[in-house]
């Protein structure tokens, strides 16, 4: 390993930014809170981006790793131990210092902070609390923190840790527990679960404190009871190991985040959707973050991504995701065993409308809210200012236009006042044939080479239309090239 | 039909809907530009604004109809719009006869209007709070930028409670006004002379700081996802002006 000791700042900066930034998370929601008076910083609900990356990425915290020396040896990672890397570290004042600075020039929302494993996990999560500690005592900083948890750290670190962070998150890297044995041999299920456990629940026990801190409702709650899937089973963590609290703070108050990484390992979708599903449900999460692969290391047993990243299955991951938190979906409504994947060519909510098509047409005028939310092109926004103009008016296709409803999608689903908006069919062929064609999206996704021609969706002609590489389904190895 | 003109400002205009309405709201008009396009037949009437005026509407707005009203107001006030004078006017006028549910009323043609010049400026209110960068200069920071809608009162609240604890001048470079705060105070309003803040010297210390922001932003993308027509999409080149970027 080589590891260097004089580098400048620059230098140190440039490593450890290029080693931090295949981390997705990069949100600074979730927590809103005024400036405390002793130092700058605040924080807004809906998170500011303040810049984007050349890869359209929104920046808005400075994602640095402490260290990216690393005793660990994941097949996946840019920073492991057999990569043959300059590796370095910040120390605590240089992380501040850098914080600090961008802050003021409004550069940034805050620090999101991760680490490779130097010496041991607990060695490495106390670096990480003494610099997160420095930030809130020493300089008062108010703004946003996100700090790893480091699987296998001493419970007791984390605990306080969580005190001076709005957000922590444990990486679950891959969707099955053979995923994880064969890309990260020093990683264990046991190991990942374990802290969000435990964080999961020091969130709900701070929510039940009174405002001395001292005593609680319940302070052993039962939480959720943990049925189902053996996948996602837990250990019990401890919730108050130490006692330790901070008067000023709330623990971890924007909630926990995780990321899995995507065509990797050989899972399907409806597995990664359902380990989504169960870590909202059982662990409480805030956000399920999905990254799409990148073989950095040209790892031979990994799979060679040659259709370029497969960025399109990441982008029907989030939208699944989105339908599971706010539209009331479930993952089995989405994908089923034998329907393991997304279509490629439609969005999760057109793809399961088309497969409903029973319940179409919903009238604007009348329909609930669930209801016109399963419409595609309906979102929450517009669904909510439907169900409230409608009490004043009867509304037309003009004005839901004008609401945020995009019609493009819409139209084959919906009347006003009982009429659709043109003579259209409620037959699928017919829809996936108009919505394709107006969808730029899956157009310039697949290489633009789409030729305007009658297609039926059903029929083997698209194998001919299509780079080979993502023809046919989503199935693993179709899209990501073969293993 | 009376037009009334007036400055343009949130307070000139609802300077003007009080005229407007003390005149007769049936057949008044709002005009933000004194020069704009004249209409044969009706006369027009220069309106000065006035605090208090503008202080009893706006606190009508609030307690009759309700203070997420006040809000859409507000914002659609900031607007640059050439009609937001008469669409506030309506919007406040169906207020005060509907109460507080017609924030909801998005059918109506005003309602919408003044809903969507309050989107369009919150939106870009979203995007300064993040894409405003400040400049070290001696002991104040410095911050430029080129709004489409008047948001140098709502930015300056916003930084000045972020920043509390700093002297900092925000300077709108298109309209010639900049707000002034100084550490745990309030901050004010003045003219300034955009052309002497136009080009800045950086400080040594700046510089660093600044170059060491320029490797972050550059090293922080993922090659293999390259994707400038995204990047460009979610920040428009007008907002990168003063943002100093490679």
């Amino acid at each position: 390993m080589h590891i260097c000791e004089n580098l400048s700042i620059t230098d140190k900066l440039a490593i450890l930014t290029a080693a931090a930034k295949y981390d997705v998370a990069c949100t600074s929601s979730g927590t809103a809170r005024g400036n405390n008076g002793a130092g700058i910083g605040s924080a807004v609900k809906s998170g500011i981006c303040h810049a984007f990356a050349a890869d359209g990425r929104c920046i808005c915290l400075l994602k640095i790793l402490f260290t990216n020396e690393c005793v660990f040896d994941c097949r996946y990672c840019a920073n492991r131990a057999s990569n043959d890397v300059v590796r370095t570290s910040f120390t605590p004042e240089e992380v501040c210092t850098l914080t600090m600075e961008f802050y003021r020039r409004n550069y940034i929302e805050g620090l999101f902070l991760s680490s490779g494993i130097l010496k041991n996990p607990t060695y490495t999560m106390g670096l990480l609390y003494e610099t997160v500690k420095k930030l809130r005592e020493e300089y008062h900083f108010g703004g946003y923190i996100h700090v790893k948890a480091i699987p296998g750290a001493a419970p007791e670190l984390i605990e306080m840790t969580g005190w001076y962070a709005d957000r922590m998150s444990v990486n679950l890297e891959l969707p099955t527990t053979e995923g994880l044995k064969s890309m990260a041999p020093n990683k264990s299920r046991r190991t990942i679960l374990a802290p969000m456990r435990q964080i999961q629940q020091g969130i709900s026990s701070n929510r039940l404190m009174l405002s001395d801190g001292k005593s609680r409702y319940a302070s052993d709650r039962k939480t959720i009871p943990q049925k189902g899937s053996a996948e996602l089973a837990a250990p019990d963590g401890n919730t108050a190991v130490t006692g330790f609290r901070r008067r000023e703070g709330r623990y971890v108050p924007a909630g926990q985040s995780t990321q899995m990484i995507i065509g990797a390992t050989p899972e399907n979708d409806y597995q990664i959707v359902t380990v989504a599903e169960a870590l909202y449900k059982k662990y409480e999460l805030k956000r399920v973050f999905y990254s799409a692969f990148v073989n950095v290391n040209r790892d031979s047993t990994l799979p060679a991504v040659d259709g370029g990243t497969p960025l399109l299955r990441e982008h029907r991951l989030y939208q699944a995701d989105w339908l599971l938190r706010f539209y009331g979906f479930k993952a089995d409504d989405l994908l089923s065993p034998e329907k393991p994947d997304f279509n490629v060519l439609l969005d999760p909510k057109c793809d399961w409308a088309l497969r409903h098509l029973d319940i179409f047409p919903v009238e604007i005028n009348r329909a609930d809210y669930y209801s016109l939310l399963k419409v595609p092109g309906i979102g929450v926004n517009s669904a909510k200012r439907i169900v409230k103009a409608r009490r004043s008016a009867r509304l037309d296709f003009g004005d839901i236009k004008k609401m945020g409803v995009v019609l493009k999608r819409a139209l084959y689903f919906i009347t006003c006042s009982g009429r659709m908006m043109y003579n259209t069919r409620i037959e699928e062929d017919y829809i996936v044939r108009n919505l394709l064609d107006s969808d730029r999206n899956v157009k310039n996704r697949l290489g633009g080479d789409i030729t305007y021609r009658q297609l039926s969706f059903f029929d083997d002609s698209q194998e001919e239309m299509f780079p080979k590489t993502v023809v046919r389904d989503n199935s693993y190895g179709v899209l990501t090239g073969q293993l | 039909m009376v037009i009334c003109c007036c400055d343009g400002s949130v307070d000139g205009i609802l300077t003007a809907v009080f005229e407007a309405w003390s005149t007769d709201i049936r057949t008044s008009e709002i005009s933000v530009d004194r020069h704009g396009n004249m209409v044969l037949f009706a006369e027009y009437r220069d309106v000065v604004t006035d605090y208090d005026k503008a202080a009893r509407v706006a606190s009508a707005v609030i307690n009759k109809i309700s203070p997420e009203a006040y809000e859409l107001v507000y914002y659609a006030c900031l607007s640059d719009d050439a009609e937001r004078g008469n669409a506030v006017l309506q919007f406040i006028r169906k207020g005060i006869r509907n109460g507080a549910a017609v924030v909801d009323d998005l059918q109506d043609r005003n309602v919408m209007k003044v809903f969507e010049l309050k989107r369009n400026a919150f939106r870009e209110m979203e995007h300064y709070r993040g894409f405003l960068r400040f400049v070290q200069q001696g002991d104040y920071l410095l911050a430029r930028f080129e709004p489409r809608n008047d948001l140098l009162v709502p930015l300056a609240d916003f930084f000045g409670d972020r920043l509390l604890q700093e002297n900092f001048v925000i300077a709108d470079m298109t309209r010639g006004k900049a707000a002034v705060h100084r550490a745990y105070e309030s901050f004010y309003l003045c003219d300034i002379d955009p052309e002497l803040i136009r080009n800045i010297e950086y400080e040594d210390e700046e510089k660093v700081i600044n170059s060491l922001w320029k490797t972050f932003e550059r090293t922080i993308g993922i090659e293999a996802r390259y994707n400038p027509e995204l990047q460009r999409q979610n920040m428009p080149l007008r907002f990168r002006k003063y943002m100093n970027m490679d």
